[in-house]
């Protein structure tokens, strides 16, 4: 049965039943408080986002070789990074590629201007127009050319299988915090459409997170094919192998299942 | 209808109303956005170029950084939205069982409004962010990235939805839609399965799942204990016989209110008891479809509870200005006991109204008085 049937009578257009101002100034108050309450609730169940940078206030020139294949990436003498190679992978604004324009300066050595993306050990640099790449007639000594270039010899680390989460790399390392997840697989989607390198983040046997860049068996990009697969669950099997400061792996063919 | 339309016809009330809906999405928001940045703002780290064979050591830099603003914004205007909803859905089983609640649905169309002011903010930061700079149109990624079912897409038709309610909430297209703009309306209920679906998909990335369960529980469960309070309320007759059907004594019906009955199934019927007189009437206002059962008899007119659209029992038309009408029904009493003829005479027909409050009348026989013509008018400041 209805309760309060004799509840004061309300008409939108006279004047407020003076018995139910009470209530209704203790619901708007509980109206207002859940609303707080709830949002505080909600943002507590959010996962806290990864730590990433993504510099716009000033753009960083770097210098060095730039390997066009499988991901434009420029690639220094760095003695504090691993194997002494620090490399930075190059992208274009937006959900582009930077190969379009990187692609006249394969293993050349090149000056690239741009904002600088950084996630733990990775860095990436946004190129804002096809002038900031230029070929850098130094290159920081013959010598130092050559030392960079024997250590830029692609090192076979043998097959391996990953499982994880395919991510589009540059929101990943920080343009977007959380870069990752279902939420994300839209623009995730959309960025390996636009050729931006693809990352599969997994975790090792104790359980620390490993980030590997994903090339097609033959080496080029695999990130458009990769797309449908951002953000699932999937199991990835093909070749390590290491350039420079970066860990790819080569996928084999048919090398991504779903789990 | 014959009275001219504005935009709002706002009174101190809707003021109120509108200043405690967007109170509480000032709430919600400010709170989830603040409490987002306090919570998860500070660093972490996390292993860069680790090489999975082994044979490479791990570089970990610890970087400070916030959340971006545009995702918490995002998140913050979805939640809040969701939680809008739900209050919206709540307001009219909970105006059905405690009818101190009624109030809140006389300008439920403002929380509406405001609910699909919100979804918007939250649809276009999404497109912004989610599905613009990149190779294929926004809205073609927003309709074809993410998967066999994209999540993004049950909220994008559910936000077209949000937006055909709120465009014709207005009065004017309730009246230029007739009985339409009622159907119309409930799309609310497709809406609310499509942002349930939009929350299901997204895996517990977004919203957690179980504050959609939470939502659809109290929902569908004050839906049915509405329902099932209904039972009581309206009382099924069994068909006609000969014509009339007994609709029990009219001493039952409280003065100046109504019993609703309904006729072997079909469609509900006030009968009101007012200044010594019966009436029957249809139901259902022709505003929004009220429960006009459930109303009160205020100044010798029959008063929608929902939004005080008023009726006179005596032909079932709106006081001038106003022109709307009802279906009304003939009413007889004989010994004590009122009988109907579920039979609907056309919506504004006058028809014998019975007076009851004679001695005699309450004995057994039958007076009925013929309507004297609708001389009622709205009462001065009269203002829907």
């Amino acid at each position: 049965m209805t309760s309060n049937k004799n509840a004061p009578f309300f008409i939108g257009y006279r004047p407020f039943p003076a018995a139910l101002t009470r209530w209704y100034l203790a619901l708007a108050a509980v109206f207002v408080l859940a609303s707080g309450g709830g949002g505080y609730w909600l943002a507590a169940q959010q996962a806290a986002p990864a730590p990433g940078n993504w510099d716009t206030a000033a753009t960083t020139t770097m210098r060095g070789i730039l390997m066009l294949r499988p991901y434009p990436a420029l690639h220094r003498l760095n003695p504090a990074a691993p194997g002494g190679v620090e490399s930075v992978l190059l992208v274009r604004q937006g959900k582009h590629s930077a190969d379009a324009w990187a692609r006249g300066f394969d293993r050349q050595a090149v000056s690239a201007r741009g904002y600088a993306i950084t996630r733990g050990g990775w860095k990436m640099l946004e190129i804002p127009d096809a002038d900031a790449l230029a070929v850098d007639g130094d290159g920081g000594g013959d010598a130092d050319l050559e030392t960079l270039r024997a250590l830029l010899e692609i090192q076979p680390l043998g097959p391996a299988e990953l499982a994880g989460e395919i991510v589009d790399s540059k929101c990943f390392l920080g343009v977007m915090k959380p870069g990752s997840g279902m939420t994300h697989k839209a623009c995730a989607e959309l960025c390996l459409r636009g050729g931006i390198p693809p990352i599969l983040v997994a975790a090792d046997a104790d359980g620390r997170k490993i980030g590997t860049l994903l090339a097609r068996a033959d080496g080029g990009s695999a990130a458009a094919e990769l797309a449908e697969f951002a953000a699932d669950p999937v199991r990835v099997s093909g070749q390590l192998q290491r350039q420079g400061g970066l860990l790819f792996m080569r996928v084999d063919a048919g090398g991504v299942q779903r789990r | 209808m014959s009275h001219a339309y504005v935009a709002v016809n706002w009174n101190r009330r809707k003021v109120i109303y509108d200043a405690c809906v967007w109170a509480g999405v000032a709430a919600f928001v400010g709170v989830f956005v603040a409490a987002s940045f306090a919570m998860h703002g500070g660093g972490g780290d996390i292993p860069g170029a680790t090489a999975a064979a082994g044979t490479a050591t791990t570089t970990v830099a610890r970087i400070e950084t916030t959340p971006s603003a545009i995702t918490i914004w995002m998140r913050a205007l979805a939640a809040c939205g969701f939680w809008m909803l739900t209050v919206i859905l709540c307001i009219g089983p909970l105006a059905r069982l405690d009818r101190r609640f009624l109030p809140l649905l006389y300008n439920r169309r403002h929380f509406g409004v405001s609910l699909f002011a919100v979804a918007l903010i939250h649809g276009a930061l999404a497109v912004y962010w989610y599905h613009s700079f990149g190779v294929l149109n926004p809205i073609v990624s927003v309709f074809t990235s993410g998967g066999a079912l994209p999540f993004q897409a049950f909220g994008a038709v559910a936000l077209a939805l949000l937006f055909l309610l709120a465009a014709t909430s207005h009065d004017y297209w309730n009246a230029a839609l007739g009985a339409t703009w009622k159907a119309l309306h409930m799309l609310i209920y497709p809406a609310y399965a499509l942002v349930i679906a939009h929350i299901a998909l997204q895996g517990g990335d977004g919203l957690p799942p179980a504050v959609a369960v939470a939502s659809v529980l109290v929902v569908g469960g004050l839906h049915l204990a509405a329902a099932f309070s209904q039972r009581d309320e309206v009382a099924a007759l069994d068909g006609p016989d000969a014509g009339w059907v007994d609709a029990g004594d009219w001493r039952d019906i409280p003065d100046n209110r109504a019993r609703m009955v309904t006729v072997g199934g079909g469609e509900r019927i006030a009968l009101f008891r007012y200044a010594g007189k019966l009436a029957a009437v249809s139901n259902v206002c022709r505003h929004q479809a009220g429960p006009l059962g459930e109303g009160r008899v205020v100044d010798g007119l029959i008063t929608c509870p929902w939004h005080g659209y008023q009726y006179r029992p005596e032909d079932g038309c709106s006081p001038p200005p106003f022109a709307e009408k009802i279906a009304t029904y003939r009413l007889k009493v004989e010994r004590g006991r009122v009988w109907l003829d579920p039979n609907p005479l056309p919506a504004g027909a006058a028809r014998p109204v019975v007076t009851v409050d004679a001695p005699e009348i309450a004995g057994g026989d039958t007076v009925t008085t013929e309507t004297a013509g609708a001389e009622t008018t709205a009462a001065p400041g009269t203002a829907r």
